[in-house]
């Protein structure tokens, strides 16, 4: 088949996404389109994230993903280009996390050929100085500062310390305060020359924009980088098994909060489809498990479950707010009794009901414009397989209550599972 | 720019005392809906405000027809969301469901509004819950230091002047049912606001919404006197909370005027000027994270204007315990070299390029757009204002924003702030 734009090749389409690779430099491009549309985005989304960090440089790539705004080659005055879209109305930012880091933008649709030029001489071109480093450094610690304040991530971050001994995913993307004041410019720099290439990279393009267009504008800006002149640093560290369960403790002036981290496989593993219905039965929405037994008791205040599907196996956490008058072991005693009894009995043909149309609605929401689009997009692309945008929701939907039951009594189990307290303290 | 009048067409029905608008987004699979009546919690003395609160978290705790498992499973089996929450003015709720059940959850909203019946255990838990999230507050740098603020700015009556927590407690605890229902009972449709977009027909939606919010009782709401607007003396208020990496700092004085005010809408861009957008079109952002360093986000807001009465600007910023003092005086003599010689002719244009561009961002998601419409709704604007806004925004002059620096005396700025204060 001859290609649409010549250098560019048709790989394939998944849904309404078509996915393409630029031939010179191996750079993945993905396009959603919709002509209807007067607003366009456009998202890189590179495969590094504080997965591929050591002790000693934690939370350098989220620093650099801040340096990356100090300006490039083509425009070292404008923040690389940043200034003249932000002026233009564009919605845009960088965020960073375990498996990858993603710069985006969001605008009315005539702006794309300059955010995909702004994009291209970021990947190569970007200044890296020791000035910069210097001035953004109490920035980025303050941004630390705030996740401090707040006592779940304080608990979230110790939860997966303590469950990851080996793998990084053992420290948070924000790293740890002393690396993130004294890792030097030279290591960011080797990072940025380590991962910031477009054969490690993805971008996609969404909205208001015709796909030849688009294509011919990746080409001409993104064409001309070169392919990295050696192979991306693999990240090969595996967690060693976890043999018993793990407990910690936080002291310190805020709620009480009980948490708990349980292992799940990697977003490819089969069963993570049964774990995130377990997850949306367990807690999401009013009539689920914990919020009857938690919230509506008034025995808590809050509570809040994360499974993300990652790129290697992760957790599915449980966090309880609760009052005074409570105590961690008397949630802890309830939460286990909720799990037993999905372990022991399985759930409801309604309960898998209610998580199959919740399923339906959060499809429909990720499709809710150009942001949401490319939000949702990213974090597939960062698990190493981005059709799992399309075919997620469909194995979500084959999930069935025996699954569910299968995964509860394999995975939530004690042995497997990191046990956090916030004791927290008054004024 | 080009497409500033690709913007979604709305419908709109006025009847009865309800203003209803709807419109049609491209998002498949997806509602919105958002809206409120009258009746708030500034109907109430300050000591009975937690009234309105406790009603609030009570109308889908059980109907007539529905009990709160009954309501809540209904919800859930269509994969739909509802909830409410009060403002001073209102009683408002939002949802989200799938297209095919709009009709079913409109007239579940009419059911909790007209139809809920208070179950006194439910009202006890209620309470329990409340009480609980009052005492976390107290270590919560974001909340004291917001309530501290808006206390340094409000004199003690005024309807926008929060409670403190431990008084917030006791107007908690001493709600008995009676209060609520006795409240319950002036709520009705007059005054009601209702906003959908989505994948809908809007014609069939208005028709229907109509129908059912029909059957709410009139209501014998009426809004609260506001009182003359004035300024208290500049206070400065630290909370001190132990512990803390990071304090939350708020700079802030009474602009007294309302949205109503002719002025309304050149201050707001005078806002985002001085401390809007991200780092590159907002002065405070420019200069207080990006040349010094000292917090990783700052902003300059209008708080407060959505019932009615005055409202007011704010800075917002964190700074680590070391550089609070700095901060805070960086932040002044910002603001006093912006309000100086910072609003010029190349940044007021592009300032307003922006908003034209950030304008069709945002409405282009049926979020943004059923946001847009709930806001014109509460502003009391006509619908052709969705039309009018990029008109009025090129229309405005340098000369107007420099002008709508009158309604923030620099000298009249209180500071509040919470978190560990270095010694």
């Amino acid at each position: 088949m001859k290609d649409l734009v010549p250098g560019i090749s048709f790989v394939r389409k998944v849904g309404d996404i078509r996915e393409y690779k630029l031939k010179k430099n191996g750079l993945t491009i993905l396009l959603a389109l919709d002509a209807s549309s007067p607003v366009a985005g456009i998202m890189v989304t590179y495969h590094v994230g504080s997965r591929n960090e050591a002790v000693g440089y934690t939370g350098s790539t989220h620093l650099l993903e801040h340096l990356m705004f100090k300006g490039t080659k083509k425009f070292a005055h404008t923040r690389g280009g940043a200034d003249v879209l932000e002026a233009k109305g564009a919605m845009l930012n960088a965020t960073t996390w375990m498996d990858r880091t993603n710069y985006y933008e969001i605008f009315p649709a005539e702006f794309l050929p300059f955010a995909a030029e702004f994009e291209a001489s970021r990947m190569r071109d970007a200044l890296i100085t020791e000035k910069d480093r210097i001035s953004e450094m109490p920035v980025v610690w303050n941004e630390f500062e705030r996740g401090e304040n707040l006592p779940m991530e304080a608990l979230d971050k110790l939860i997966w310390a303590t469950a990851y001994q080996a793998h990084p995913y053992h420290h948070s993307t924000i790293g740890w305060r002393s690396d993130i004041e004294n890792v030097s410019i030279e290591r960011l720099q080797q990072f940025y020359d380590d991962f910031y290439w477009p054969n490690n990279a993805t971008v996609s393009v969404v909205g208001g924009v015709g796909e030849r267009e688009a294509l011919m504008l990746i080409k001409k800006h993104f064409g001309p980088v070169p392919k990295s002149p050696k192979p991306i640093p693999p990240m090969y560290t595996t967690e060693p098994p976890q043999e018993g369960e793990r407990r910690v403790h936080i002291s310190r002036t805020g709620p009480h909060i009980f948490g708990i981290g349980h292992k799940i496989p990697n977003a490819h593993h089969p069963d993570t489809a049964a774990i995130v219905m377990l997850g949306a039965i367990l807690n999401g929405h009013k009539s689920s498990r914990l919020h009857r037994r938690f919230i509506d008791t008034a025995s808590a205040t809050d509570v809040s479950l994360f499974a993300f599907p990652l790129h290697d196996p992760g957790l599915l956490n449980i966090y309880i707010t609760f009052a005074e008058g409570v105590t961690h072991a008397h949630i802890e005693s309830e939460l286990k009794e909720e799990y037993a009894s999905i372990i022991t009995k399985g759930v409801t043909a309604a309960e898998l009901t209610q998580a199959r149309k919740f399923v339906r609605t959060e499809t429909a929401e990720k499709r809710d414009g150009a942001y949401a689009l490319l939000s949702a997009l990213n974090e597939d692309i960062a698990t190493g397989d981005w059709t799992r945008f399309i075919s997620f929701p469909k194995a979500l939907h084959a999930v069935t209550t025996k699954d569910i039951q299968r995964v509860a009594k394999e995975y939530l189990t004690d042995s497997q599972s990191t046990v956090g307290w916030f004791l927290g303290k008054n004024v | 720019m080009k497409n500033t009048l690709h913007l979604p067409k709305v419908h709109e029905d006025i009847v009865d005392g309800m203003r209803l608008l709807a419109s049609r987004t491209t998002t498949k699979d997806l509602v919105y809906m958002c809206g409120s009546i009258r009746g708030g919690s500034n109907l109430l003395p300050k000591d009975k405000q937690a009234v309105a609160w406790i009603l609030e978290d009570l109308l889908d705790a059980g109907t007539e027809k529905y009990t709160k498992d009954e309501l809540r499973s209904l919800l859930s089996s269509i994969g739909a969301t509802l909830s409410f929450s009060c403002s001073g003015e209102r009683m408002h709720f939002n949802a989200s469901c799938l297209p095919e059940d709009v009709d079913r959850i409109v007239l579940l909203i009419v059911d909790c509004l007209k139809n809920s019946v208070f179950p006194v255990n439910e009202l006890s838990l209620s309470k329990k819950r409340s009480v609980a999230e009052y005492l976390e507050r107290k270590t919560d740098t974001g909340r004291m230091a917001t309530v501290a603020l808006e206390q340094a700015l409000y004199e003690k009556n005024h309807p926008n002047r929060p409670l403190d927590v431990d008084e917030a407690i006791s107007s908690t605890t001493s709600v008995t049912r009676a209060d609520v229902v006795a409240f319950h009972k002036k709520l009705g449709r007059t005054g009601l606001i209702f906003t959908v977009a989505g994948d809908i027909d809007p014609k069939n939606i208005l028709v229907t919404a109509r129908k059912h919010f029909s059957q709410l009782p009139t209501g014998s709401v009426s809004l609260t006197k506001a009182p003359n607007p004035t300024r208290r003396p500049p206070q400065k208020v630290l909370v001190p909370i132990k512990d803390k990496a990071n304090i939350d700092t708020f700079v802030g004085v009474r602009s007294l005027i309302r949205f109503t005010d002719s002025r309304f809408l050149a201050f707001k861009v005078l806002l985002s000027m001085l401390g809007g957008g991200g780092v590159s079109t907002g002065h405070l952002m420019r200069t207080v994270r990006e040349r010094d360093g000292l917090t990783y986000g700052i902003r300059a807001y209008a708080a407060d204007f959505n019932e009615g009465f005055d409202g007011y600007f704010s800075i917002w910023a964190t700074f680590a315990p070391a550089v609070f003092n700095k901060g805070v005086e960086t932040i002044h003599k910002e603001v006093r070299a912006f309000f100086g010689k910072g609003i010029t002719p190349a940044l007021f244009v592009a300032k307003k390029e922006e908003l034209l561009g950030k304008y069709l961002v945002g409405l282009s998601t049926t979020n943004g757009l059923v946001a847009a419409l709930a806001t014109i709704a509460l502003e009391e604007r006509d619908i052709s204002y969705l039309y009018e806004f990029p008109k009025l925004i090129s229309a405005l002059t340098i000369a107007e924003v420099k002008e709508a620096r009158d309604l923030i005396p620099l000298e009249e700025l209180s500071l509040a702030a919470a978190g560990t204060f270095a010694k």
